[in-house]
């Protein structure tokens, strides 16, 4: 007996109805309290290697594990099968895509280069793409773009989420962009482009803002 | 496929899971020559890579593309890929199936967006078919079309220079080929290995800073600063044809290249170590070295028909 399990990845105000999908769900959103500060026009992630665990061990894993959640084109949810008998107690997943999968040539799905999600002009993916506005932007209409990613040590820019859950019918995996933008000195970092310590750097902290609402 | 030598070392390209296939050829060699690939529809992969050159841009010390915007390298000669690890002068590109992706999109290349690419393909009389008969299905994607770019590319095969033919034992060294074959062992196979004629490796051989283009090479890529003004070692086959020559195109002529390794070496940051104290070579053995490096030259590679644009295609 399989069930269906759905990661939905959404703005704060876009809620699913769990009672309709009568299905357990994952869904990820913003925290977003001081909306006036910022805007966002870019806002895409790959998640892969998503893993079930409990106590430690890994108890799910999906397979070929690599989505592309689009929050402002809402592709914010993906699907797979998973045995309704499988309890867990953490989720986890990496924050990019692995190096491996870079250096595998041309691939599709999520993993197509036409996606925006790729860089043309130096192989690698890009993990974390984040563009927008933001006040405190001594720049051109006070613009940022933060293109994370990289593959090659040292500079491995993909890093592992691990959340604490339960089993629960909905579960809800919170991005907290305003805890983010806090930790960012826009004064000095208003564009990362390229991999390096820069990328590296934010890409740690944007695996840390990622919760389970419980 | 050309006769690869049954001594030559393994491919880095993984054949087994991604076999070649004459529909899926024939589809790379006609979008290879295709200047739909451009904003503008007037550059081609060929404009950059002329077979008859090797495949490389003759002429130009740095490449130009679309609105004749000119690059900051002399466009690589496309042999031997398959053994290949990384590509482009800085190995900015990882893999064959990806490299097409660089020079499609690059503003000064072709200028393209991949997106509006696959749209042209889809909507072109002829490509759908085409693509259908190589890989089953009518809709272009954009994985289809870099594989069937990679899988031309990857017939581009040269292993029937003189120098092979001596290998084989199917002709022989003239006395000053030989000569020079000797030097060449001595003074600079250790990064010109053969059969490949490269190790594929990063090194910088002391060329002077270009003060305007201020190129550091693979440091650019790794964000290393032990990688700075390291470029990949060129296979030297087919060198003839393959000038100017270096990384940015700074050198007309074999004899300036040589002239540069025994008194031209600039101690800049990285330096390979193999040319610490440069390379001592009389003239008479340059000479012979020039005459043993034209033995690379593989008139059946430079003008084999299966290579060039496809006449008898629509």
């Amino acid at each position: 007996m399989k069930c269906f399990l759905i990661c939905l990845f959404s703005l704060i105000h876009l809620q699913t109805d769990a009672q309709d999908l009568k299905k357990q769900s994952v869904k990820f959103t913003f925290k977003n309290e001081k909306s006036t500060d910022f805007s966002i026009e870019t806002f895409k992630f790959y998640v892969s290697q998503l893993v079930f665990l409990k106590n430690g061990e890994i108890v799910f894993e999906e397979r070929n594990s690599f989505h592309l959640i689009d929050i402002i084109n809402t592709k914010n949810q993906f699907s797979f099968d998973v045995n309704e008998s499988v309890e867990y107690d953490q989720i986890q997943f990496l924050l990019g895509i692995d190096s491996l999968t870079n250096v595998s040539g041309a691939l599709d799905g999520d993993l197509d280069p036409t996606k925006g999600m790729y860089w043309a002009w130096q192989s690698g993916y890009i993990n974390f793409k984040l563009e927008g506005i933001h006040l405190d932007c001594p720049t051109r209409d006070n613009k940022f773009e933060f293109h994370l990613g990289g593959y090659l040590p040292p500079f491995l820019a993909a890093k592992k989420v691990l959340l604490n859950c339960t089993n629960q019918e909905l579960l809800q995996v919170e991005f907290n962009l305003e805890a983010f933008f806090n930790q960012i000195n826009f004064e000095t970092t208003q564009r990362i482009m390229s991999p390096g310590q820069n990328a590296v750097d934010l890409s740690v902290i944007c695996a840390k803002q990622f919760r389970i609402i419980e | 496929m050309s006769k690869v030598p049954k001594s030559w070392p393994k491919t880095v390209y993984d054949f087994e899971n991604n076999p070649l296939d004459s529909k899926t050829i024939e589809l790379g060699r006609k979008l290879f020559y295709d200047p739909l690939l451009s904003l503008d529809n007037t550059i081609s992969c060929s404009s950059c890579h002329l077979s008859f050159t090797a495949f490389t841009h003759v002429d130009h010390a740095l490449s130009h593309g679309i609105g004749d915007s000119i690059g900051t390298r002399n466009s690589p000669v496309l042999i031997n890929l398959a053994w290949s690890k990384h590509f482009m002068w800085d190995g900015a590109v990882n893999h064959i199936d990806v490299q097409a992706l660089a020079p499609i999109t690059h503003p000064s290349e072709m200028g393209e967006d991949l997106e509006n690419v696959i749209r042209k393909l889809n909507q072109h009389n002829s490509y759908p078919q085409l693509f259908k008969e190589a890989f089953g299905s009518e809709t272009i994607s954009s994985k289809h079309l870099l594989k069937a770019l990679a899988q031309f590319q990857l017939t581009l095969i040269s292993s029937n220079s003189k120098y092979d033919k001596v290998k084989r034992k199917e002709a022989t060294f003239t006395k000053q080929e030989k000569s020079g074959y000797k030097l060449f062992k001595k003074n600079c196979a250790s990064c010109h290995s053969e059969p490949l004629f490269t190790t594929g490796n990063f090194e910088n051989n002391g060329l002077p800073i270009d003060s305007f283009l201020k190129d550091n090479g693979r440091g650019k890529i790794t964000q290393l600063e032990s990688d700075n003004y390291k470029f990949k070692v060129p296979t030297l086959r087919n060198i003839e044809f393959s000038f100017p020559y270096m990384h940015d195109g700074r050198f007309k002529s074999l004899k300036e290249v040589l002239n540069h390794y025994t008194s031209g070496i600039n101690h800049t940051p990285n330096l390979s170590p193999k040319l610490e104290n440069g390379i001592e070579l009389t003239s008479n053995q340059k000479a012979d070295i020039i005459a043993f490096v034209l033995t690379l030259t593989d008139k059946e590679f430079l003008f084999n028909p299966a290579f060039q644009f496809p006449r008898d295609k629509n």
